[in-house]
């Protein structure tokens, strides 16, 4: 059974629309263009609604996504910002470590920017959308295992980059 | 080039490294640092566009001629014509007592409840689905001499080819000419589609249309409407999304209960509102979730009643 009833899409909205948009940000398209991309995969989804299972949406949409972000892919850089209720120390911190904190951004969005592709979207799936490497698996279509592989190259230039400095 | 180590990391990160392959891993790296690093991430986010936001953009753009209509289920094997009556006839399931209690010889009943749906033969060769709170009527001994059937509510039909038989309902007459389609008649309104062969239409006032496979046609208010065409291959009831056009939010309520048995209730709502769209008939939260979505309600459901209202 597809997706075509516009509840049941709408719910397949819901769950994958933040994915998506990390996915494109991550690969250095910009906001503009990413609303604009994130926007045609949803609707060539619809477009397909009849042929895909709900399972099958999510590998689907990150598929139409990097096909559409080929030729954004690395133009522009990744931007970060700090979540909600997150401290950043506005109020009752020194300058210095509002400092440290803004090298600290700057060092993680170029980090995610200089990661391999294959392991950036791993990366981007695990520590952002939050998804077990069980989910990954499915949504890119490769195996646990081949999810191991990218995670760990991921956190091997974490580690490199040696953003921490130790206090 | 794979690095060993990088599994490694990545059992770290999962907390699935034995003790001796963490010591390994910290010749290599300082884990302490990682660890920070990551939990600093943590704190950080995309600028992501709110989904609200991003939904008008798409919803604007949905255009249901671009879909392909999903396949519906019809009964395979049969090379049978089948004919769908929407008119609903009352048929007791329980045929001896109903043969008991017959006021007139020959004359059976089968009938369903809301929520119940049912497919039985009558007349030795005529299958008939019938939809939740419908009835059937009709006459087993004068059925060579006389083939009418009496529907109230919804069917679908499935004769042999080359027999012929009349639905009646209080609306209007269905002639069957060896076809398949479905009789609908609900309120004021009946509803007819053809999804093979041919079949004539006809009003009391004696007004009377013939149409055949991908048309349909309604007689509202006594007054028979023009042919329209249809894109379906069956009714919407056997395959769980039944479509209204503009029907008026009381009678959709009513429809709710006749497919789900719960009562429904709409607080505050214009009861003459209408509603275009599909009726999930096997989830009742899909079926109520696509409806307040489409019409901008709220709703709950519980065990007694489902409740609608504006938000």
């Amino acid at each position: 059974m597809g997706i075509c009833e516009k509840a049941i899409y709408k719910n397949v909205f819901l769950q994958w629309n933040e994915s998506v948009q990390r996915f494109l940000m991550s690969r250095g398209v910009s906001p503009n263009d990413a609303l604009d991309i994130v926007q045609d995969c949803f609707i060539k989804l619809w477009q397909n609604c009849a042929n895909i299972h709900e399972e099958q949406a999510g590998p689907f949409l990150l598929k139409v996504a990097r096909n559409l972000s080929i030729d954004q892919y690395r133009k522009g850089q990744v931007r970060l910002k700090y979540k909600k209720g997150v401290d950043v120390g506005v109020n009752n911190q020194d300058g210095q470590f509002l400092l440290e904190e803004a090298e600290f951004k700057k060092k993680i969005e170029e980090t995610i920017a200089s990661m391999p592709e294959k392991s950036r979207e791993v990366f981007i799936l695990s520590r952002f959308d939050k998804k077990t490497y069980k989910e990954i698996a499915n949504s890119l279509e490769i195996s646990v295992k081949a999810v191991e592989k990218r995670m760990g190259k991921a956190l091997a230039i974490l580690a490199k980059q040696n953003i921490m400095k130790k206090r | 080039m794979d690095n060993p180590n990088d599994i490694l990391l990545s059992k770290w990160f999962q907390n699935t490294i034995t003790d001796a392959e963490k010591e390994q891993l910290m010749q290599v790296y300082d884990l302490d640092s990682l660890r920070q690093s990551l939990n600093k991430q943590e704190s950080l986010e995309f600028d992501l566009v709110p989904a609200d936001e991003l939904w008008s953009g798409i919803e604007g753009n949905l255009s249901d001629t671009n879909v392909v209509s999903e396949p519906v289920n019809t009964k395979s094997g049969s090379s049978k014509i089948k004919i769908q009556l929407l008119i609903a006839a009352i048929i007791i399931l329980g045929a001896l007592l109903l043969y008991l209690f017959r006021p007139v010889a020959g004359e059976i009943n089968i009938n369903t409840k809301p929520a119940q749906q049912i497919q039985q033969i009558i007349a030795e060769n005529v299958s008939v689905d019938l939809a939740p709170g419908s009835s059937l009527d009709y006459n087993e001994e004068t059925w060579n001499e006389s083939r009418l059937v009496e529907l109230k509510g919804q069917a679908f039909f499935d004769v042999n080819k080359g027999d012929k038989f009349t639905v009646q309902t209080t609306l209007g007459n269905v002639e069957v000419l060896g076809t398949e389609f479905e009789v609908w008649e609900r309120d004021d309104l009946l509803q007819v589609s053809c999804y093979e062969g041919m079949v004539k239409v006809t009003t009391d006032g004696g007004q009377s249309a013939e149409i055949k496979v991908g048309e349909k046609v309604s007689i509202n208010s006594g007054r028979l409407s023009r042919v329209e065409k249809h894109k379906d291959q069956g009714p919407g009831f056997l395959n769980n999304r039944v479509s209204y056009d503009r029907i008026e939010l009381s009678s959709l309520a009513k429809e709710i209960e006749r497919f789900y048995n719960i009562p429904v209730i709409l607080n505050g709502i214009d009861k003459q509102k209408t509603f275009s769209g599909i009726l999930i008939s096997d989830d009742i939260d899909k079926a109520c979730s696509y409806i307040a979505e489409t019409l901008d309600l709220k709703y709950e459901t519980g065990k007694e009643k489902i409740e609608f209202h504006i938000q």
